[in-house]
């Protein structure tokens, strides 16, 4: 019994360690979280990531300043809330605030810099990621994508909505260092950010365009969520059935499996189903 | 048995004369406004045993506010969601609660607003729009670069008014302001590069678009009251029965109460957040706010001389505020 009980011990602390290091020595885009990220099972991974995440939590207590745990934990209880939690707000809320404080604090962790982004003013944010270079692409990527998933959970509060203006101003400063980071996501997420509003009340649906275009174009056409995305926030925005249509048609007969992208494209092509399904109530 | 469901269910559009209110609004989809239509439309098709439904057209899709009359008139659309100021044409009095600076408080709206909107839903249907109660806009307020606390710190300014908007290119006259006349999708831009460095909307617009974040300071004057409201045509409204338009009144009117509160809410939040995201709030001096008023006072004579509301209904709206303020003093 006690031997059982010091051999998982054992385990565990080598299972830690093992994580702590592969995190210690790889930029945040390595590793930890590819086992999630490549999966293709959305089931399998939403009953399995909840002790993952935990454990993340466990090694950030261990390793406060460990910038690598924090910004994969970021992204783990971002995606975790993103594509599990969409039935309970105030639990996505909650995920979503955990997630955005460990990006905030990974950011901080890499450059002091970064310690206030969010609450300098956004002027000011935009001369500091002016000095940012290619090897920030990856923590900036987290720390946009994070937020946006925040924002999400939290467009009840217009300080949220407030901070949509630095969110677009960090995946721009992505754009410009290095467009094909991540098969070219920071497109998709500008995309996203500029079709919330119609021309009319001052969106930019035409921009919107051209970022999904470049997304899709980046990835070679892999990343599903672009095209499911674009049908979701352009097509629908432009009262565009046939674009809309054929991107979702497109999204269901590819293979998404990808490395990197697996889950995305795998949640991708269940909301393509349910998007195909509502076409005619929407448009017609 | 189970084979014969589908064919039933095909007849069943055939059997009833069903009514779909096409609406047309601006909001985007995922919205509380746009949601509240679609559960007011489950209730409408429910209580109404199917005869009526509303089709929600969202997030502009229909076009701007002239395309969309087109279509009213046309028949391809029946109704629309959108700025009161949109329908003033048909009825100028319904103008009466955008006069420049009438209002001082929420406190004033609501009871000015408590008697005089039964009398802007008549004035409506007498010119052919059935509306079911306003939704609160908010104030808007100046916002600015350089802090702005009386009329000729605004006159100095650069300021951004909408294009094709008639009633503000008066009332900026009469301020003596030379504001920039710029399509709403230009002034981020505009303001990041210096084209422009004042706008005067509500907060809930300047957070949503995100100009508060490229100006410093708001001016604690609340220009104008902003109001939202769905018409629907009288000509496709007249063909319901009677039995199911009083259903789809009510049900509307409830709805459009409960959105008035929630727009309200937000409103107020709205505000308080643009202070948390740094703006800093100018507050006039006494002397100063005499001027504003008095400038206010100038152009609301200007907009009943060119007969954007009626002498009739500002007497009406300064006899309410009358009333409020004495009884507010006591």
């Amino acid at each position: 019994m006690s031997l059982t009980l010091s051999l998982r011990r054992v385990s565990a602390v080598l299972l830690m360690t093992g994580l702590l290091q592969a995190c210690s020595v790889a930029t945040v885009d390595d590793n930890l979280p590819y086992g999630v990220l490549n999966n293709n099972d959305l089931e399998l991974v939403g009953e399995g990531l909840p002790t993952y995440l935990l454990m993340v939590d466990g090694l950030i207590i261990n390793w406060p300043e460990s910038d690598g745990l924090l910004l994969s934990g970021a992204s783990l209880y971002s995606a975790y809330a993103g594509l599990y939690v969409l039935d309970d707000q105030a639990r996505a809320g909650k995920l979503t605030s955990k997630a955005l404080d460990y990006a905030l604090r990974g950011v901080c962790a890499r450059d002091r810099d970064f310690c206030d982004v969010r609450s300098v003013p956004v002027p000011d944010l935009e001369a500091l990621l002016g000095k940012a270079g290619k090897g920030d692409v990856p923590a900036l990527f987290v720390l946009g994508s994070t937020w946006v998933g925040y924002i999400q959970q939290h467009s009840s509060d217009w300080n949220a909505i407030a901070e949509l203006s630095r969110v677009e101003l960090i995946m721009k400063r992505v754009v410009e260092l290095d467009e094909g980071y991540e098969h070219g996501q920071a497109h998709m997420y500008l995309g996203a950010l500029n079709s919330i509003l119609p021309a009319s009340l001052g969106g930019q649906p035409d921009r919107a365009r051209e970022h999904f275009e470049r997304a899709i174009e980046l990835s070679e056409g892999r990343n599903l969520l672009a095209k499911t995305l674009y049908a979701e926030r352009y097509a629908r925005l432009a009262f565009d059935q046939e674009l809309h249509d054929q991107l979702l048609q497109e999204v269901l007969a590819a293979d998404p499996e990808m490395h990197g992208l697996t889950l995305q494209n795998t949640y991708a092509q269940k909301e393509a189903r349910r998007l195909l399904a509502s076409s005619a109530e929407y448009f017609e | 048995m189970l084979r014969l469901i589908p064919v039933l269910a095909l007849l069943l559009p055939a059997l009833a004369t069903a009514m779909t209110l096409k609406i047309s609004t601006l909001y985007p989809e995922g919205t509380t406004v746009v949601t509240a239509l679609k559960d007011a439309s489950d209730e409408i098709e429910q209580r109404s045993e199917g005869r009526v439904k509303l089709k929600i057209y969202p997030g502009g899709v229909m076009g701007d506010d002239n395309a969309v009359q087109r279509k009213i008139k046309i028949g391809q659309l029946h109704g629309a969601l959108t700025q009161a100021g949109a329908f003033a044409r048909f009825y100028k009095d319904s103008q009466i609660l955008n006069v420049p600076l009438a209002f001082r408080s929420y406190d004033e709206v609501d009871y000015v607003r408590d008697k005089l909107d039964p009398v802007i839903r008549q004035g409506f249907e007498e010119a052919g729009w059935i509306t079911f109660g306003g939704v609160d806009g908010g104030f808007a307020y100046v916002m600015s670069d350089d802090p702005v606390a009386s009329v000729s710190e605004l006159q100095e300014q650069k300021l951004w008014l909408p294009a094709n908007d008639p009633a503000s290119a008066m009332g900026a006259k009469v301020f003596g302001l030379s504001p920039i006349m710029l399509n709403i999708g230009t002034v981020l831009t505009s303001l990041q590069t210096g084209a422009i460095d004042a706008f005067a909307a509500p907060p809930v617009a300047a957070l949503t678009l995100q100009w508060y974040s490229r100006v410093d300071y708001l001016t604690n004057v609340p220009l104008l009251y902003t109001y939202g409201v769905l018409a629907i045509s009288d000509k496709h409204f007249g063909k319901l029965s009677e039995q199911d338009q009083a259903v789809v009144k009510e049900v509307l009117t409830a709805t459009f109460s409960e959105l008035d509160k929630t727009s309200r809410e937000e409103n107020v939040a709205a505000y308080d957040a643009i202070q948390q995201q740094g703006l800093q709030v100018i507050n006039p001096s006494d002397e100063q706010m005499v001027s504003w008023r008095d400038y206010a006072d100038q152009a609301t004579v200007t907009l009943v001389e060119a007969g954007e509301v009626s002498q009739q209904m500002l007497e009406r709206l300064e006899t309410l505020l009358q009333e409020f303020r004495s009884g507010n003093s006591d």
